[in-house]
C-alpha cells in the first residue's frame, strides 16, 4: 500500500477519511504517487532506519520487548517457520513439515548447508537445544507455555526433527513462528543477548548503547541473491521529531516500529519521501479490571462498552488511521471474526445498563496510563471524556512502564488501563484467570482447549469464532481499534512489508532502486 | 593545608556513599522489576523469576547493598543488570560525549555570558543593556526541546551544514565528532549563556556601586583596569559558583538536548537506567556524578581563595 | 560614564524612572498573573477539559478566543486554569529552595568547620542524586502529581541556593563595612539582619527569577514522564510538550503556553530587578 490509505480496505470514521482524502490531495500534488514495483531490485547500498526504543537485550528468547524482536528477528534470526507479509505459514529453517492428524506429532525437515554466522552448520541438534531450554519453566527463556505441551523431540538424523506432544496442539505451528522460537548455534549461551548469532540474512556486527544496531549482509545467506542491501543500521531516536527531522536531513533513510500518525503526515507533505500504511496486529484495549467492584458486574462492564465512541478515539489518537474491532483479535490475524457490531456507540444504553447495575449517578473509577505509550495516553484522556458523559467519572494517572508492569501488570492493582497488545494470536490471555483482566471463565478456557486439540482448519476458525465472541459477550475489555503501521521512506526504497503479521522490521527484500 | 586536604578527602568518600545509598533506597521503595522490564510483557513469571534468580535480585536487599559497597570499595562498580556490560565501561563510553558536550556548552555560556552581563552592568539603562537583558530573558523562558528542533531544522534540514542528530565516535573521525556535537552544544548552552549574563550583569552592578571602586575610579585608574581587575574579579566569585553547580546540573541534565539529537550521552543513560530498575547502574551514575560534583566544588572552593584573598581555609 | 554633571544627572533621573518601570511593569505582569489564575475559579470561557475531536486544530480567533488543542479544547480556558499550577509551582519549588537554601547556607557560612563541611557535602549529595528519582520516589509514596513534582524540583534546587549564600555570605563577613560593624560590638543576628541578607538579596533574586522559570519548564519535563499535572487537568508546561507533537498541524497550541510562559518569565525578571534597586542599600 503505497502513499497514505488510496486503497485501503478497512472501515475508517468520516472524519478519518476526510483526513485521509485531504492527505491523497496533498500526496497528488506534490507528484509522489510512485508505481509500487517501478524497478527492478537491485544489490548494494547501506539502509539507516530509525527506531523509537532501545531493547535491554537483542535476544527474542531473553525479552518479549518489540524493540528487540523488530531488529533482529528475520533479520539476523530465524526460526523453523516463518509468517509472510500476507500472515500465511511459510518455510524458514525447515524445508517441510508433516502433521499428524490429531495434531501429536510434528515432523521437520530441515534445510540442508545452512551455516550459522560464525560458520558453525545448521542441524537438528540446535533444534533439540534450543527447544529443550524453551520449554523448561526454570531457564529464564521468555515463556515456556508455548512449548509446554512438547513431550519429547527427537532427531533421528540431522536434518529431521520431531515433536511429541503430550496432547493434541493446533497451534504449535504458529508459535514456531514467534520470536521467541528462533534458533541459535547449540551452546552458544548468555552471548546469545548481546551479540546474537543466527542463520539469517544479515550478520550482527555491533551494538553501540544508547545509538544503534549496525548489521551487515551475511554472504552465506542460503536464499540465493538474498538480501539486496549491504547492511543496515538501526539508529535509536526517541524523540518523533527528531526522527522526522533525520528523515528530511538526509541522516536516515526511513523510519519504522512505533511511527505516529502526525509524521506520517509531516513526511507525506515532504518531496521525496513516502509513506507505507498497513494493519498491525496491536490490539488496543480499554482493559478493565474484572474482580474489582463495580466492573465485576458485567452489566457494568457492557455500559463502559458501549459509552466508548470507538472512531472519535481513534481520530483522536490516531488521525483516523487504524481500525475498530470488537474482541481481542485484529483483522491481520488468521481467525479474526467481526465482533464490531455488539456494542455500537450508545450512551443511553450505558446508561440503562448502569441504572441496571444499581448505579443510576454512576460512580468513580481511575484510569492509569503507561506515560511512555503516547496513543495510549491520548486513547485514554479521551476515553476517560467519553464515561463521564454516562456519569462516571473517571481520575486519569499516568504511569511509568517500570510501574506499570509491576502494579498494573503484575499485581491487577488498577481498575482500568490502556494498552495496546502488539503480540498476534494472544487471545490465549483470556484463559489465564491470573492475567491482569482478572477474568475467570472456564469456558474461555474449555474454547482455548477446545482451538488446541481441533486439527482442521475450518473447525478452528470456528472456534476462535466461538472464544471472540464468548469474551465479547462477556465484554472483559473494550477493545477499540487496531493501531496502523507505518512505514516512512525515501521514495526510491522499495521491498517493504505491506502488513505487518508480527512486530518485525523484515529488510531481506527491501532495496534502493538504481 | 594537609589537614584541611585530608578531611576533604573523608568528606569525599562520605558524601558519595551517601549519595549512592539514597540512590539504593530509593530504588527499593519504587515499584518496578529489572526482570519483568527485561522480559516484557509476554513472558511467564516462572521466566521473570528465573531471571531474578539469574540477576541475584532475589537475595535480600542488605545482602545486595553490602555487596555492592565491598565492589566499590575494590573500585568496581559492578555489572549492569539489564545491559549485562560492566557499569563503568558503559558510563566511561557515555562521558565520551557527555564531558565535551558539557565542557562546549559551559565554554559557550561563559564566552557569550560574561562579557554580554559586564558590558550590560556598564552600560547600565541603555539599549545595549535592554538587548542583553532581553537575550537573557529570553534565552531562559525558552525550552531547550524548542531550540534543538529550530537549530535541526535550519541548519541540518534547510541548510545541511551539521548532521541532524547522532554521534560519530571520537575514534572513528574526530572531526565529525566534534562536528555532531555543535548544535547540541549551543542548543544546551544558549540557555546557561542567558541565566550566566544576568548573575554576571548583577554581581557586577553590586560591584560597580562598591565604595572601593568609586575610590578607584576618584584616583582616576583607568576604567578598563578597574573592570578588570576589580569588577570581573569580584563578580566572578558568584560566576564561579554558578558555573560550578551548573556544570553538575549539566552532566545529567543534558537529557532532553540528548533525547533530541539522540546522542549517547550520561542524561539518557540516567533515565534508561532509572526506568529499567537497574540498580548498579543508577548507583554507578549517581557516584560517577558525586565524584564530579565534589572535584568542581574543590575547585571552586580554591578558586574562592584565589580570587578573593580574604577567604581562607583551615 | 562620566561626561558632564548636567548630562549625568538626567541619567541618573532616566536611570531611577526605568528602575521604577521595570518594577511596575513586573508585577502589573505577576498581578494579571494572579488575577487569571483567581478569575479561572469563577469563569471561563469554556470547559477546559471538554473534548470535541470535531474542533481540533482552531485557529484563534472565532468562538475560541486562542484556538483549540489537539482534542479540540479551548486553549485560552485551559492557559487559564493551567496558571494555578503554573503560579503554585513556582511558588513552592523557590520558596523551597530559597528557605531551605537559606537556612543552610546561612548556618554553613556562619559555624564554618564540620557544620560547614557536614552540611555542604549534604548538598553535594543531593546535586549528585537524580531530581527523576526523586520525583518518580515522591509520586510513588503520595501518587503521581503536581504536589510530588513541585516538591521534587524544590528540593533539587536547594544546594543551588545554599551555595550561593555560603559564598556571599562567606565574602561579606570579610567585607570593611561588615567588620567594621563587628568591632562596633554588633551581633550576630544584627550583622546577618542588617548587613549580609541585604547584600545578598540582590543575587538570590535574580537566581529566585531564574529558578522560577526553571521550574515551569521542569513541570513540564516532569509532566513529559508522567509525574507533573495529570491529565486531562492542564499545565502551561503540559500543553507546550502535547502540542510539541503537533506543530505541523498547527503552531498554536505550543504558541500560546509558549508565550504564557515567556510573559511570566519576562515579568518575574522585570521584577526581580525592580526589587534588587530597591532593596539594595547602596543603590537606594
Amino acid at each position: 500500500m503505497d502513499v497514505g490509505n488510496l486503497r485501503h480496505p478497512h472501515r475508517r470514521s468520516r472524519l478519518g477519511r476526510v483526513i485521509a482524502v485531504l492527505a491523497m490531495a496533498a500526496a497528488l500534488s506534490l507528484g509522489l504517487l510512485v508505481p509500487a514495483m517501478a524497478q527492478q531490485p537491485s544489490r548494494g547500498g547501506h539502509l539507516t532506519i530509525a527506531q523509537s526504543a532501545e531493547p535491554p537485550v537483542l535476544d527474542p528468547s531473553a525479552t518479549t520487548a518489540t524493540a528487540a524482536t523488530s531488529i533482529v528477528h528475520h533479520n539476523v534470526l530465524e526460526g523453523l517457520v516463518k509468517v509472510d507479509g500476507n500472515g500465511n505459514l511459510v518455510p524458514g529453517l525447515a524445508e517441510s513439515w508433516t502433521v499428524s492428524p490429531d495434531a501429536t506429532e510434528y515432523v521437520f525437515r530441515l534445510r540442508q548447508g545452512v551455516r550459522f554466522h560464525n560458520g558453525q552448520p545448521f542441524t537438528s541438534a540446535d533444534v533439540k537445544a534450543k527447544f529443550e531450554v524453551a520449554r523448561d519453566p526454570n531457564s529464564g527463556h521468555t515463556n515456556y507455555l508455548y512449548y509446554e505441551n512438547i513431550a519429547a523431540i527427537e532427531t533421528p538424523d540431522d536434518y529431521t526433527v520431531i515433536f511429541r506432544m503430550s496432547e493434541p496442539d493446533a497451534e504449535f505451528l504458529y508459535n514456531l513462528a514467534r520470536p521467541d522460537s528462533v534458533i541459535p548455534p547449540a551452546g552458544y549461551g548468555e552471548a546469545q543477548r548481546t551479540h546474537p548469532i543466527g542463520t539469517g540474512p544479515f550478520r550482527f556486527v555491533e551494538w553501540v548503547r544508547g545509538s544503534h544496531v549496525r548489521l551487515e549482509r551475511f554472504d552465506g545467506y542460503y536464499r540465493p541473491g538474498l538480501p539486496y542491501l549491504d547492511g543496515v543500521t538501526f539508529r535509536f531516536i526517541a524523540d518523533p521529531n527528531a526522527q522526522v527531522a533525520a528523515l528530511l536531513a538526509g541522516d536516515i533513510d526511513a523510519i519504522g516500529g512505533a511511527v505516529t500518525a502526525e509524521q506520517a503526515f509531516r513526511v507525506q507533505q515532504a518531496p521525496g519521501f513516502k509513506v507505507i500504511e498497513g494493519p498491525s496486529t496491536s490490539t488496543v484495549v480499554l482493559a478493565m479490571n474484572n474482580s474489582r467492584a463495580p466492573l465485576n458486574d458485567v452489566r457494568v462492564r457492557r455500559a463502559i462498552n458501549h459509552a466508548v465512541n470507538k472512531e472519535e478515539v481513534m481520530v483522536g489518537a490516531e488521525f483516523g488511521f487504524g481500525q475498530v474491532i470488537g474482541s481481542h483479535m485484529t483483522p491481520a490475524e488468521p481467525y479474526y471474526a467481526d465482533m464490531t457490531e455488539m456494542y455500537p456507540y450508545d450512551p443511553a444504553r450505558a446508561r440503562a445498563f448502569l441504572a441496571e447495575a444499581g448505579y443510576p449517578n454512576g460512580f468513580r473509577l481511575t484510569l492509569s496510563l503507561p506515560n511512555s505509550y503516547t496513543y495510549a495516553v491520548r486513547a485514554g484522556e479521551i476515553m476517560a471524556e467519553h464515561l463521564s458523559r454516562v456519569g462516571i467519572q473517571v481520575d486519569i494517572e499516568l504511569v511509568e512502564w517500570a510501574t506499570w508492569l509491576s502494579r498494573i501488570f503484575g499485581q491487577a492493582d488498577y481498575d482500568l488501563t490502556v494498552i495496546g497488545h502488539a503480540e498476534p494470536m494472544d487471545i490465549n490471555i483470556y484463559a489465564n484467570p491470573n492475567y491482569y483482566f482478572r477474568y475467570d471463565s472456564p469456558e474461555a478456557r474449555a474454547l482455548l482447549a477446545e482451538a488446541r486439540s481441533t486439527g482442521s482448519e475450518e473447525g478452528r476458525r470456528d472456534v476462535y469464532r466461538r472464544l471472540q465472541e464468548h469474551i465479547a459477550r462477556d465484554a472483559v475489555n473494550v477493545w477499540v481499534y487496531a493501531r496502523p503501521y507505518f512505514i516512512l521512506s525515501r521514495t526510491d526504497l522499495y521491498g517493504w512489508w505491506e502488513k505487518l503479521p508480527m512486530v518485525i522490521t523484515d529488510v531481506t527484500e527491501v532495496y534502493f532502486a538504481r | 593545608m594537609q589537614v584541611y586536604l585530608i578531611r576533604r578527602a573523608i568528606t569525599f568518600a562520605v558524601t558519595v556513599w551517601l549519595a549512592a545509598s539514597l540512590a539504593f533506597v530509593t530504588l527499593l521503595i519504587i515499584p518496578g522489576n529489572p526482570a519483568q522490564i527485561i522480559l516484557g510483557i509476554d513472558a511467564s513469571p516462572s521466566a521473570v523469576a528465573a531471571v531474578e534468580r539469574a540477576l541475584g535480585l532475589d537475595e535480600p536487599p542488605m545482602v545486595r547493598y553490602l555487596r555492592w559497597l565491598g565492589d566499590l570499595a575494590r573500585l568496581d562498580l559492578g555489572t549492569s543488570l539489564v545491559y549485562g556490560v560492566p557499569v563503568g565501561s558503559l558510563i566511561a563510553e557515555r562521558l565520551r560525549v557527555t564531558l565535551p558536550l558539557t565542557i562546549m556548552a559551559l565554554v559557550l555560556a561563559t564566552v557569550l555570558g560574561v562579557p554580554l552581563g559586564l558590558f550590560a552592568a556598564r552600560r547600565r539603562g541603555s539599549w545595549a543593556d535592554l538587548a542583553a537583558t532581553a537575550f537573557a530573558q529570553i534565552g531562559i523562558a525558552t525550552p531547550s526541546f524548542w531550540l534543538g528542533i529550530f537549530l535541526i531544522l535550519v541548519f541540518a534540514v534547510n541548510l545541511r551544514w551539521l548532521p541532524a542528530g547522532g554521534f560519530t565516535p571520537w575514534s572513528q573521525n574526530p572531526g565529525k565528532a566534534f562536528l555532531s556535537l555543535v548544535l547540541p552544544a549551543f542548543a544546551l548552552g544558549l540557555a546557561r549563556a542567558a541565566s550566566l549574563t544576568r548573575i554576571v550583569r548583577s554581581a557586577a552592578l553590586e560591584v560597580l556601586s562598591a565604595d572601593y571602586i568609586r575610590t578607584a575610579r576618584a584616583k582616576g585608574v583607568p576604567e578598563g583596569v578597574v573592570i578588570r581587575r576589580h569588577v570581573l574579579r569580584n563578580a566572578l566569585i558568584a560566576v564561579a559558583t554558578v558555573i560550578s553547580l551548573e556544570t553538575a546540573q549539566l552532566l545529567a541534565g543534558a537529557i532532553i538536548v540528548e533525547n533530541v539529537f539522540t546522542l549517547p550521552g550520561l542524561g539518557t543513560l540516567v533515565l534508561n537506567a532509572v526506568s529499567n530498575r537497574d540498580f548498579p547502574l543508577v548507583q554507578g551514575i549517581v557516584v560517577c556524578i558525586a565524584c564530579v560534583i565534589l572535584v568542581l566544588s574543590l575547585v571552586t572552593d580554591i578558586l574562592y581563595a584565589y580570587l578573593d584573598p580574604r577567604i581562607r581555609y583551615s | 560614564m562620566n561626561q558632564g554633571t548636567g548630562q549625568n544627572k538626567l541619567t541618573v533621573t532616566a536611570r531611577r524612572l526605568r528602575g521604577r518601570w521595570n518594577l511596575v511593569v513586573g508585577v502589573v505582569i505577576l498581578l494579571a498573573l494572579v488575577a487569571t489564575a483567581v478569575a479561572s475559579y469563577f469563569y471561563v470561557p469554556h470547559d477546559p477539559n471538554r473534548i470535541s475531536v470535531m474542533n481540533r486544530f482552531q485557529p484563534p480567533g472565532g468562538e475560541f478566543r486562542l484556538g483549540t488543542d489537539q482534542f479540540g479544547r479551548d486553549l485560552l480556558s485551559r492557559i487559564m486554569v493551567g496558571s494555578r499550577v503554573t503560579i503554585l509551582v513556582g511558588v513552592v519549588a523557590v520558596g523551597i529552595g530559597l528557605t531551605a537554601g537559606l537556612l543552610l547556607g546561612g548556618l554553613a557560612a556562619q559555624y564554618g568547620r564540620w557544620i560547614d563541611e557536614t552540611l555542604m557535602r549534604l548538598m553535594d549529595a543531593v546535586a549528585a542524586y537524580p531530581p527523576l528519582l526523586l520525583a518518580i520516589l515522591f509520586g510513588s509514596i503520595m501518587g503521581p502529581g503536581v504536589v510530588s513534582g513541585m516538591l521534587a524540583i524544590g528540593i533539587a534546587t536547594v544546594p543551588l541556593f545554599a551555595r550561593l549564600v555560603r559564598a556571599n555570605f562567606l565574602t561579606l563577613r570579610e567585607a570593611e563595612f561588615v567588620q567594621a560593624a563587628r568591632a562596633a560590638g554588633a551581633s550576630n543576628a544584627r550583622i546577618l539582619w542588617r548587613h549580609l541578607l541585604p547584600n545578598t538579596a540582590a543575587i538570590l533574586l535574580v537566581q529566585a527569577t531564574i529558578a522560577f522559570a526553571n521550574a515551569i519548564l521542569a513541570e513540564a519535563a516532569l509532566s513529559y514522564l508522567g509525574l507533573g499535572t495529570q491529565p486531562p487537568h492542564p499545565s502551561w508546561g503540559r500543553m507546550l510538550r502535547e502540542a510539541q507533537d503537533f506543530l505541523v498541524f498547527s503552531p498554536y497550541p505550543a504558541l500560546m503556553p509558549g508565550m504564557a510562559i515567556a510573559v511570566t518569565v519576562l515579568g518575574l525578571n522585570l521584577l526581580g530587578d525592580g526589587l534588587r534597586d530597591l532593596l539594595d542599600p547602596k543603590t537606594r
